[in-house]
């Protein structure tokens, strides 16, 4: 995965004092930091409010925040910390090692890999999952391709539009009707 | 802040924007219009879950409104100075040193030595790597403010979970209370007494043997400078 250029803005804004951008991180990575807090920690209202912790820790420290890591591995590391932490401060487990960044990416390469799911952390992936596979399969063939291309394959908008045969006009509109069109449909699951 | 729907057309351009794929002068134009409106955030939050669900990465549905609970938290927090203005205090501390730089330096060096005098204690220790404080705030230098129940005016739920996240003999609470001095060593009385008057002739510093005379002073008890 690629550097970031858009989380390093926002970082950079959010170490200016701008806390919509701050807003804007905790918005993107909400659902993946809720998902790894709940490997830890199996009941939902205490994951989320560690998860919040998370953030708020991620806010404090983020003027030491140098950018040598990607943002979210550096966030990865903070949530990891303080599910740990939580827990041993109920006595529940026995503190462990602290994980540093090259073991955070390894663990987040894993993570996509599959190589670390659980039984309980499939089941909580697949209701998104499931939502968002099912609005893309309905989507028009060619807002699919161009969406799976950039999302999962990683394409830039001229190897799409090469790929695809078409101006890369048409593959930015293409890639937003397609998000439009799914998002309409995560949006009630998200904001019941 | 929410403004009335943007058109399409602009969404398109945070669309591309979300992909790093617009100019720099475009991206600053849409940056700037998504970080003062609500729900185009949302909207890009949302967008982030489809290519993660895509990419099968894992994700989780909160039950609750964690960004709405985490700029809440961050708003009390700063308005009681725990953490300070936000990120952008020891920024400005670290590149413009000032009389109050000075005075922050000053409360910080009382703080350490207060801690010093205080018994060891693991609890007191930051544990992990997350609880190194980033941005430090010397306990003795934070704000009497700081000790107001950041709970107050919460949801019921809220209040009873908060306690978890805070443990009472935890890090936080440590870092919180300023150790008194009282418990630093106090001198015997031995050691108050004045100290016995002792015969010793002041030392100056040794001058040059071609130091002009009319500016040596002697200061020997037993003989001339130059006799040392």
């Amino acid at each position: 995965m690629g550097v970031d250029h858009n989380d390093q803005e926002l970082v950079r804004r959010v170490q200016s004092g701008d806390r919509s951008a701050f807003d804007l991180l905790v918005r993107k990575y909400q659902y993946r930091i809720a998902a790894l807090v709940r490997r830890y920690i199996r009941d939902e209202a205490e994951a989320e409010d560690v998860a919040q912790e998370a953030f708020v820790r991620a806010w404090r420290a983020l003027p030491a925040f140098r950018g040598d890591a990607q943002f979210y591995t550096w966030l990865y590391r903070i949530a990891v910390n303080t599910a740990k932490n939580h827990l041993v401060s109920l006595g529940r487990r026995p503190a462990t090692e602290d994980i540093d960044d090259e073991e955070a990416g390894a663990v987040r390469e894993a993570e996509a890999l599959h190589d670390v799911a659980t039984p309980e952390h499939e089941a909580l992936r697949g209701e998104m999952e499931a939502l968002v596979l099912a609005a893309v399969e309905r989507l028009a063939p060619e807002l699919r391709e161009a969406l799976t291309l950039r999302e999962v394959e990683g394409l830039a908008y001229e190897e799409i539009a090469e790929r695809m045969g078409c101006p890369i006009g048409t593959v930015r509109s293409r890639i937003f009707r397609a998000r439009d069109a799914i998002d309409a449909q995560l949006r009630q699951l998200l904001n019941p | 802040m929410t403004t009335t729907p943007p058109p399409d057309d602009f969404r398109e351009q945070l669309s591309a924007w979300h992909d790093g794929a617009l100019p720099d002068e475009a991206a600053r134009f849409v940056l700037k219009r998504l970080l003062q409106d609500d729900a185009l955030r949302a909207e890009v939050g949302r967008w982030q879950a489809v290519g993660d669900a895509l990419r099968r990465q894992g994700q989780a549905l909160p039950c609750v409104d964690v960004p709405g609970r985490v700029q809440a938290r961050i708003a009390r927090e700063a308005a009681v100075g725990v953490i300070a203005s936000g990120p952008r205090a020891p920024q400005r501390a670290a590149h413009r040193p000032s009389r109050r730089g000075a005075l922050w330096a000053g409360a910080a060096a009382i703080g350490l030595g207060a801690l010093l005098l205080r018994p060891f204690d693991d609890a007191a220790a930051p544990a992990t790597l997350a609880d190194r404080p980033a941005a430090p705030v010397a306990p003795a230098a934070r704000p009497a403010a700081a000790f107001v129940d950041l709970h107050a005016g919460l949801p019921a739920r809220e209040r009873s979970v908060a306690p978890r996240m805070i443990p009472p003999d935890g890090a936080t609470r440590s870092a919180m209370e300023v150790p008194p001095l009282v418990r630093a060593p106090q001198p015997t009385p031995e050691q108050l007494a004045p100290l016995p008057a002792v015969e010793a002739p002041s030392r100056p510093w040794p001058r040059s043997a071609s130091a002009p005379a009319a500016f040596t002073v002697d200061y020997s008890v037993h003989g001339s400078a130059r006799d040392r």
